[in-house]
């Protein structure tokens, strides 16, 4: 239900937006369901997921800032590859994605 | 840049001028090509920044609306009563009406004055970006970079002119999770250079390698040793800017 309302139907500027196929990534270990191609975090944003990892020294919630691959705050770790910025990181079938930095894990 | 704002500001007594406000140096020219009078030029670097003639400006406006980087505007003193109208380009949801009042803001999104919306303009065609014009005190016309609803600002005007101060639990390095705090703490103890600060508090050492940092760093730095951004100077750029696996500069995975 939250993700027919977190995805923008239609862009003041692009027009209306295409949507990639249905597909499953894992959270955590957790399946969620994402549209091929769409950013990482978008994805998790569309399915209520907040929180992308944990600061190092407060282990504070952080959650996507700027978007566009600069803020280094929605950093995750991706299996198999290590840490990228999932703003930045097209969802592809599969992928297991973790939660970096919480405390005692 | 500052010699450009000058002849912009007097030519805007006659008519219409474009304020080209391009500070990146980025690979991008549909500015140059908008310009149906040549008085935006990029040239063959396409990286470097473009060179603007105020002179041969005939206020049209294509540049504005084609920006993608939104760093255009239009400023017009025409009217000589202390008030000028600037011209800003809008790609936001939401519908806009002219005569309604709304917040002009300057390039970090602080309120500058409270403007009237006098004019709205479609370029035509398909491109979908709107032309807002404004409404404001001469004197605060070069600043204003986009516009704000009232509703979605800070609520009244008497909080237009504080300075941003920022709280000590500010978040200067993300990546590294340093706040402002600890970065006064290291130039408290007389800690005076980017360098020296870095290698401390960790600030710029982070994913992000100073993209975010870098900037509030100098800052600071330069509040408390009261030298200019240029004399403060900036990090050491050693390459890869983004961290890169082995594997990938050894030819697996591409």
């Amino acid at each position: 239900m939250a993700e027919k309302e977190m995805r923008v139907e239609k862009h003041p500027v692009l027009g209306v937006m295409g949507r990639g196929r249905r597909v499953t990534i894992f959270l955590d270990g957790e399946p969620i369901t994402a549209c091929e191609g769409e950013p990482v975090a978008a994805a998790l944003y569309a399915a209520g997921r907040r929180v992308t990892r944990y600061t190092r020294k407060g282990h504070e919630a952080r959650g996507p800032f700027c978007m566009i691959g600069r803020c280094t705050e929605c950093s995750m770790v991706l299996e198999g590859w290590g840490m990228v910025r999932t703003c930045m990181t097209p969802v592809r079938e599969g992928m297991r994605i973790w939660t970096p930095g919480r405390k005692g894990g | 840049m500052k010699g450009d704002w000058e002849k912009v500001w007097e030519e805007a007594r006659e008519r219409p001028v474009a304020l080209v406000d391009c500070r990146q140096e980025i690979p991008c020219n549909p500015c140059e090509e908008a310009c149906r009078k040549g008085a935006i030029r990029v040239g063959e670097d396409l990286c470097s920044a473009p060179v603007y003639d105020p002179g041969r400006c005939d206020g049209c406006g294509r540049c504005v609306a084609l920006c993608p980087g939104m760093a255009i505007f239009l400023l017009d003193r025409r009217g000589g009563d202390g008030q000028a109208e600037v011209t800003v380009p809008w790609e936001m949801c939401g519908e806009i009406v002219e005569g309604e009042r709304i917040w002009a803001v300057d390039g970090k999104g602080k309120v500058l004055t409270e403007g009237k919306v006098v004019k709205i303009k479609w370029m035509g065609g398909r491109w979908p970006t709107r032309l807002v014009t404004i409404r404001i005190p001469e004197e605060r016309a070069l600043k204003v970079r986009g516009v704000r609803f009232r509703e979605n600002s800070v609520g009244s005007s008497e909080e237009v002119d504080q300075e941003y101060d920022l709280p000590e639990d500010y978040p200067v390095c993300r990546c590294e999770d340093v706040s402002r705090e600890e970065v006064l703490k290291f130039l408290k103890m007389g800690l005076r250079s980017l360098t020296a600060l870095r290698r401390s508090s960790r600030v710029g050492l982070g994913y992000c390698q100073g993209i975010y940092c870098q900037e509030q760093l100098r800052k600071e730095l330069g509040m408390v040793t009261r030298r200019s951004e240029e004399e403060t100077g900036m990090f050491k750029v050693r390459p890869p800017v983004r961290p890169v696996k082995l594997g990938r500069l050894g030819g697996v995975n591409g």
